[in-house]
């Protein structure tokens, strides 16, 4: 209330008339709030950029990626054979050789028949049962041998891929497909 | 008008009245001093843990089985967050059963609800941490369940910092575990504690957080504590199963606190299936929310009306308990199931054998199973040879490289189970044809029996004496000893040297020894000099025709059905595995762990 420094013009001011000081304290309230949501939301674009990154990753596959698997004369005629395939690939900042998945192959006559093993439902890997039929662990479906699901979760058949033969080798076009859809799409 | 409320209690008012000393109050207490515990442990694993696919696993066993009393510091973090979880719920209950809801109170309560989430989130992202074959495969599946929410793609992406899992899965999970997450909860515990308190206060009630209280928050602490390290103690540490292979099978499964919603997924298929195992819990927590408001506007609702808003939590967690144990009693009654899991275990113990003695490659513990002679040559045998040849049942146990029953192999190329060994020889000089012996290749019939008479016997065929294929043999098993064997072959020298003798009199005469025959006519039978040793082996599985074993006409189109060479196919690592492992195998030789 009083004041009795006569070299204090602020408090002067003050002591003079009131609400200049009530609304000064509210600018400078304003004010801080102001450059606080501008630091804040200069931090938060780039923040958030950084955090969602994989949404803004949509480079999409559909390139042929043709992988050896394994000498033809190594699979018997109508036998599943699960196969790995090996090859390099980066993930994130590591690249290494690695099994990029691996696949059911089956010989049937001159061609060679192939399903990821990576169950469509929500990626278990499938195994081979007694006659050619595949069945996963997780969720029980269960596939014929041509992939097609007979019973269970699974929304479409296994994911068959393409193969081909080049020196007595079998070669697998590798591809990752998106889970739990009931069209094939590719990740 | 506090005091009338205080005369009106019942007994049990009494007890849960929020602002007296009491034990069921403790709870919020002893969860805060059990964060404290879980900082102090989750500190201490963060001083050795490595968020990547190459090291995480190997970190883990290491603190788990390495750093001293690691066990027991991972074993109560991993414990103490399951009871955290415990009495998360209960907490939820006991504020449900003393009406802790009512006017003011309500956004307290909604404090509370807000930890379930964040407790649970723990939960799943620590599990995840040891990129271990559980913990791994049951985050992927879940993250492909979210992805069938609407939006579900775009969700799964950003939890799994991409199209696929991977390092940035784990570096992701990471982050939220030791710091978002923990924040959430330290912030919403804090904040609830404090609200508690100024409610009563606005009420007008008697405020404090005395000695007496505090000291009950320490017993209940100290109680729950006591049943994490007795739990701790009883299985020497927290779970850690395999190291996780995204290219294996392992059956997932979730953890408990999932296994209800695991079990329901197998009702609803198709379009349902989202919904059907995602509304109950959803409904659940729908509900929690709503009891504040379907409570009324009345500061004191009555027991009867409180059980009842009560009994739709318990029911549903009944509902679950239910759900989960016929999830597990259907694992346990289920062959194909355990005989998975048997696998998964006994690959967990090589893993865990293996980064005990020798320790965890730069390129992770995948790559440690590549290495190992008594896993991956197993596996490469599987693949590469069993085909045609057996080796007789396996030593590490679960897993029997045949069974008696399995159907004849065709091609049969001989049985391997004490190749190169006296007691194999000895029947090959007496029965080569054998359907175990060369009986089943394109070789029947070239080599003769040593000592039955053959029908175009001349005058001068003589049968080989009992003694004379002992010699034989203990010759050509000498050939293929190697300093390094464990137990080390013992030879009788005399009788070596009498077999040698035999062999260069009655043997070459078909056979090479030391790159030569005596006309090398039939052009078959393969080089005895070094039989059964590493190079011998290495080289037949190489190429069976490079005249280090047989020669050029074994890989002859006459001879359809003889053993490939393998040098293209195989690599030069997995050709030096396998021989070590057929060759352990074959003559009853400790497997080499190098």
């Amino acid at each position: 209330m009083s004041n009795n420094d006569p070299t204090d013009k602020e408090s002067a001011a003050r002591a003079a008339d009131g609400p200049p000081d009530a609304s000064r304290r509210s600018a400078l309230k304003m004010l801080t709030l102001a450059g606080g949501v501008g630091l804040g939301g200069a931090a938060a674009v780039p923040a958030a950029r950084f955090a969602l990154a994989p949404l803004l990753d949509d480079a999409a596959g559909g390139k042929e990626r043709w992988v050896r698997a394994i000498r033809l004369d190594r699979l018997r005629p109508d036998e599943p054979a699960r196969v790995a395939l090996v090859a390099e690939e980066r993930d994130a900042f590591i690249t290494e050789t690695k099994e990029l998945g691996s696949v059911w192959l089956v010989r049937r006559g001159a061609d060679v028949f192939c399903v990821s093993v990576a169950c469509p439902h929500l990626g278990c890997s499938v195994t081979s049962k007694p006659g050619g039929a595949f069945y996963c662990p997780c969720h029980d479906s269960t596939f014929s041998k041509d992939g097609k699901c007979d019973k269970g979760p699974s929304p479409r058949p296994l994911d068959t891929l393409a193969t081909k033969i080049v020196d007595g080798w079998v070669l697998v076009d590798f591809k990752k497909f998106r889970m739990a859809t009931a069209e094939k799409v590719e990740v | 008008m506090a005091d009338a409320n205080v005369t009106s209690r019942s007994a049990l008012d009494r007890h849960l009245d929020p602002y007296a000393p009491s034990f069921l109050r403790a709870l919020s207490g002893a969860m805060a001093i059990l964060m404290g515990v879980m900082l102090v442990t989750g500190a201490l694993l963060m001083t050795l843990y490595v968020p990547s696919p190459q090291q995480a696993w190997a970190s883990v066993h290491y603190a788990s089985y390495k750093e001293p009393l690691g066990w027991l510091v991972r074993g109560v973090h991993h414990f103490a967050s399951h009871a955290m979880l415990v009495m998360t719920l209960v907490y939820v209950a006991v504020k449900l059963l003393a009406g802790d809801y009512t006017g003011r109170r309500k956004w307290t309560y909604f404090l509370t609800l807000g930890l379930v989430p964040v407790v649970l989130g723990l939960s799943v992202t620590g599990h995840l941490l040891p990129w271990d074959e559980l913990g791994y495969w049951a985050r992927k599946v879940e993250t492909n369940i979210v992805a069938m929410a609407p939006a579900g793609a775009q969700i799964s992406k950003l939890i799994q910092g991409g199209k696929d899992w991977g390092a940035l899965s784990l570096t992701r999970f990471y982050s939220a575990h030791v710091v978002l997450l923990p924040l959430l909860f330290a912030a919403l515990l804090w904040w609830e504690r404090k609200r508690t308190r100024k409610d009563a206060k606005l009420e007008g009630l008697r405020v404090g957080y005395g000695p007496e209280q505090a000291l009950r928050d320490m017993l209940v602490a100290s109680v729950v504590l006591v049943i994490v390290v007795a739990l701790t103690a009883a299985s020497h540490g927290a779970p850690l199963s395999g190291p996780a292979d995204p290219n294996g099978d392992y059956p997932a499964r979730p953890e408990w606190f999932f296994m209800s919603l695991y079990q329901l997924r197998h009702y609803f298929h198709g379009a349902m299936e989202f919904w059907g195992t995602s509304l109950a819990p959803a409904a659940l927590g729908a509900w929690l929310v709503a009891v504040p408001f379907v409570a009324g506007k009345s500061p004191k609702v009555a027991l009867g009306k409180r059980i009842a808003l009560l009994a739709p939590l318990l029911v549903g967690l009944l509902v679950a308990g239910v759900l989960g144990r016929m999830a597990r009693a259907n694992d346990a009654a289920d062959p194909a199931f355990q005989k998975a899991m048997a696998a998964a275990d006994e690959r967990r113990d090589v893993a865990v054998r293996i980064a005990t003695e020798k320790g965890v490659p730069p390129d992770g513990p995948l790559a440690m199973f590549r290495h190992d002679v008594k896993w991956r040559g197993r596996e490469v045998f599987r693949a590469s040879c069993a085909s045609c040849h057996t080796l007789g049942a396996d030593d590490v146990g679960v897993v029997a490289d045949e069974k008696p029953g399995d159907k004849k192999k065709e091609p049969a190329a001989p049985a391997l189970a004490k190749w190169s060994t006296r007691e194999w020889i000895v029947r090959v000089l007496h029965e080569p044809d054998h359907a175990d012996l060369f009986g089943g290749t394109p070789y029947k019939g070239n080599m003769p029996s040593q000592d039955v008479k053959p029908v175009d016997a001349d005058a001068e065929w003589k049968a080989m004496t009992k003694a004379e294929m002992d010699a034989v043999a203990e010759f050509l098993f000498a050939e293929g000893k190697d300093p390094n064997d464990q137990p080390p072959a013992v030879i009788d020298e005399a009788k070596r040297k009498s077999g040698e003798d035999l062999v260069q009199k009655r043997c070459t005469i078909c056979h090479l020894y030391k790159g030569k025959g005596d006309d090398g006519s039939n052009e078959l039978a393969p080089e005895l000099s070094g039989f059964g040793s590493y190079a011998w082996v290495r080289a037949q599985i190489e190429n069976p025709a490079s005249k280090s074993t047989y020669r050029e006409k074994a890989l002859d189109e006459k001879l359809k059905g003889h053993m490939p060479a393998f040098v293209d196919e195989l690599s030069r690592e997995d050709i030096d595995i396998l021989t070590k492992y057929v060759r352990a195998r074959a003559r009853g030789l400790d497997i080499p762990n190098k």
